[in-house]
């Protein structure tokens, strides 16, 4: 058996590295796809990584995810941190330096409530979807979400507001009720001192936006009691718990073109000031008070004849009138202006002019000005201007430029005086000792009416210790008496008819013995010895032939 | 003896004192014989008010003139009542029977439409048989009425004596009140009747 081994050469390189050389491929392969595929990476600062986690945060747009967080890091500066993203290469056109970042988190505030649902998934890094601008890989984030988002339709505004910063960005824009707006953004201009403001109005409440639209304050509820009565304003509910304003045209002006670009507007305080805010002209005067302004405030209304026509511009200004309220008689000035557009005059010169001459020559007359009172609740005094009839005409008086309108004063001021005058007095009386007299008279009857108690307690004694029933049974025996006693005159008694007919029978006897007394006075013994041959005279019968 | 000689003394000079008693006859100026005529019907009424008679006449005697100047006194003819009252029944009955005229008290007149009503005051001057045969009745009399008016009214009646004696001249009298209270009657309003 010749067995002889074949001896043959071997491959130079295995079958079997085949698997390592696929491997490497597939794998290269995937390298590559995978390096090819990914989006750029992005960094993005912010304030604070507060509820960013790394490999764990994405980044939504529209809420899709387009990237995550891949690292962060703090600021060279400390001020903040430095988060670095990874975008999907699908959504990277969408970096651009208009493309805006802020972290979505749960937020809680009197105009908003957001971001709720991340409370169970945890915070996101949210970007706008802009695919206008440059392409850039590093943003400065929001600190909060965009009010407006880009290429919302509506009208962008500035706004200026004279008062404190009321407004923050969010805090609603009402119209009748409708939240059509919400400020975006405020600041402060140090050289102006005015507080500015960007504000959006939505479309299509955009329209609404005209050259002569005037915006004021409706925050909360404002209470003003003023000499018209107590006045209450308030928005909408949003606007009664955060800040808000609204605007509107004054009744009788024409609304104006739209505003289409950007415009400025100012923030009034409150409705009548936006009002008011239409009358650019005014004339002003002078009122020299010599009584007490207390209840006149700046704005309080200037009435002719129960006409508002004007309002008063100021009170006790020092720039009006030379001296102070220390010196004795010193008058306050106060400064009332009139517009010509509240007398149905044009707002213009010529009725200015046409004001001031018509106001010249009645004041030359007889118009004079009074402090009344508006409203008797808050005691809010206007300035009231009427004629005043059989007043002596007095030379228009000129003080720093101002023409000065005699003051008079008003019925309620007289009135007071006297009340003044009697509140005087009263004070004047010597109420102490008249206190003090009427505690010892309280005193001295409070010792009497003891005394009256010890006596009515006597004499119910008295009268206890008094036998009614005997004294009753006297009574009555002395009215049985009296009643005897009347029975007997009534029976025997004479009444007065017998006692007239007694006493003519008693003069009729006298006349009777008349004339035998006078027989008696001739003849003394003419009762006894009677001489009886006296003839019977009698009257004789007419003698025939007589008449 | 001598005691029956002074008894018999005494008797004698009483005798001498005693007189014949005077007969009285006493008189009534009204009549009691005068018909009341009851159920009749007034026609007016009237109130006395006052009566007023001379001082002769306010004594019982009956009075007669003797002279322009001179009065007698009766001491035998006599009224059997005063002159006043009786005066004033024979008035009333005579306003009543002859006139219809009813005369109440005074004070108790009452005015009503239905019944014109006056009241009346008379005064007598005089009223007696005179001298000259002649019985005299004179004086003046009121009548007040209802509205307040008052009148006036003199009377002077006089009747002749056809006979002598006080009983004619009480008859006379009589006739006299009578003729009054036609006077009075006569003056009297009584359209309203």
């Amino acid at each position: 058996m010749n067995e002889e081994a074949h001896i043959k050469p071997t491959s130079k390189l295995s079958k079997i590295w085949i698997i390592p050389f696929l491997v490497i491929i597939v794998g290269g392969w995937l390298i590559w796809y995978q390096w090819n595929n990914q989006g750029p990476m992005i960094t993005i600062e912010m304030k604070s990584a507060a509820g960013i986690d790394v490999n764990k945060t994405p980044i939504k747009v529209r809420d899709l995810n387009i990237g995550q967080v891949k690292k962060i890091e703090l600021k060279q500066d400390l001020e903040g941190v430095i988060v670095h993203a990874r975008i999907d290469k699908g959504a990277a056109y969408l970096l651009t330096d208009k493309t805006q970042f802020w972290v979505v988190a749960p937020r809680i505030s009197f105009s908003e409530v957001s971001g709720l649902n991340t409370l169970l998934s945890g915070a996101y890094i949210a970007m706008s979807a802009h695919d206008e601008g440059i392409e850039t890989y590093h943003f400065i984030a929001q600190e909060r979400p965009p009010v407006t988002p880009q290429g919302t339709p509506g009208l962008h505004l500035s706004l200026k507001s004279d008062d404190e910063l009321a407004y923050k960005a969010g805090d609603p824009i009402i119209y009748k009720g409708f939240k059509v707006g919400e400020f975006e953004d405020s600041s402060f201009n140090i050289e102006e001192r005015v507080v500015y403001y960007d504000a959006f109005i939505r479309a299509p409440y955009h329209k609404l936006i005209t050259q002569n639209t005037r915006f004021w304050n409706v925050s909360g509820v404002k209470l003003n009691l003023e000499s018209s009565g107590v006045k209450v304003e308030t928005g909408s509910l949003e606007t009664l718990l955060a800040n808000g304003i609204t605007f509107g045209i004054p009744e009788g002006v024409n609304s104006g073109e739209q505003i289409t670009g950007n415009a400025f507007f100012t923030i009034y305080e409150d409705q009548t000031a936006a009002i008011n805010a239409r009358f650019k002209l005014a004339a002003e005067y002078l009122l020299l008070i010599d009584e007490t302004v207390r209840g006149l405030k700046v704005g309080a209304p200037v009435e002719y004849r129960g006409i508002e026509i004007g309002e008063v511009r100021s009170i006790n200004a020092g720039n009006v009138v030379e001296g102070s309220i220390l010196e004795q008689d010193f008058p306050i000035p106060v400064v009332i202006s009139i517009y010509p557009g509240k007398v149905r005059q044009d707002d213009s010169e010529i009725g200015l002019n046409l004001v001031k001459q018509t106001m010249q020559k009645w004041i030359a007359q007889d118009l004079r000005a009074s402090l009344r009172m508006g409203n008797v609740l808050t005691g809010g005094l206007f300035v009231d201007l009427k004629h005043i009839k059989d007043h002596k005409p007095i030379p228009l008086e000129t003080i720093n430029g101002f023409d000065v309108i005699p003051t008079v004063s008003n019925e309620f001021t007289q009135l007071t005086q006297k009340a003044d005058a009697i509140l005087d007095k009263i004070n004047q009386l010597p109420l102490d000792k008249l206190v003090g007299d009427i505690g010892t008279v309280i005193t001295d009857l409070s010792e009497a009416a003891a005394s009256v108690k010890t006596t009515a307690d006597n004499f119910d004694t008295l009268v206890t210790e008094i036998d009614a029933e005997q004294l009753n049974g006297n009574l009555n025996e002395v009215l049985d008496d009296m009643s005897t006693l009347l029975q007997n005159y009534t029976e025997g008694g004479l009444s007065k008819s017998e006692i007239q007919e007694t006493m003519d029978s008693l003069q009729d006897t006298l006349r009777s013995i008349q004339p035998l007394i006078l027989q008696l006075n001739q003849k003394p013994n003419g009762l006894i010895f009677a001489t009886g041959n006296e003839a019977d005279i009698q009257p004789k019968a007419q003698k025939s032939g007589a008449n | 003896m001598k005691a029956r000689w002074w008894l018999i003394a005494f008797v004698v000079v009483i005798s001498g004192c005693a007189s014949q008693s005077i007969n009285l006859n006493y008189y009534l100026l009204h009549s009691p014989h005068s018909d009341n005529k009851a159920g009749q019907q007034p026609g007016y009424q009237l109130s006395l008010q006052k009566l007023v008679l001379p001082e002769y006449l306010k004594q019982r005697s009956l009075v007669m003139q003797t002279s322009p100047t001179t009065l007698h006194f009766s001491p035998q003819h006599v009224w059997a009542e005063p002159v006043q009252s009786g005066m004033i029944k024979a008035l009333e009955d005579s306003l009543w029977q002859q006139h219809q005229i009813l005369s109440v008290p005074a004070g108790l007149a009452q005015h009503n439409d239905a019944l014109s009503s006056a009241d009346v005051a008379i005064v007598v001057d005089d009223f007696l048989p005179t001298s000259d045969g002649q019985a005299v009745l004179r004086g003046k009399y009121w009548i007040m009425y209802a509205d307040q008016s008052k009148t006036m009214h003199i009377f002077n009646l006089q009747r002749p004596l056809e006979e002598d004696g006080f009983d004619h001249a009480v008859l006379q009298m009589q006739q006299l009140v009578a003729e009054l209270s036609g006077h009075i009657a006569g003056q009297l309003d009584l359209s309203d009747d």
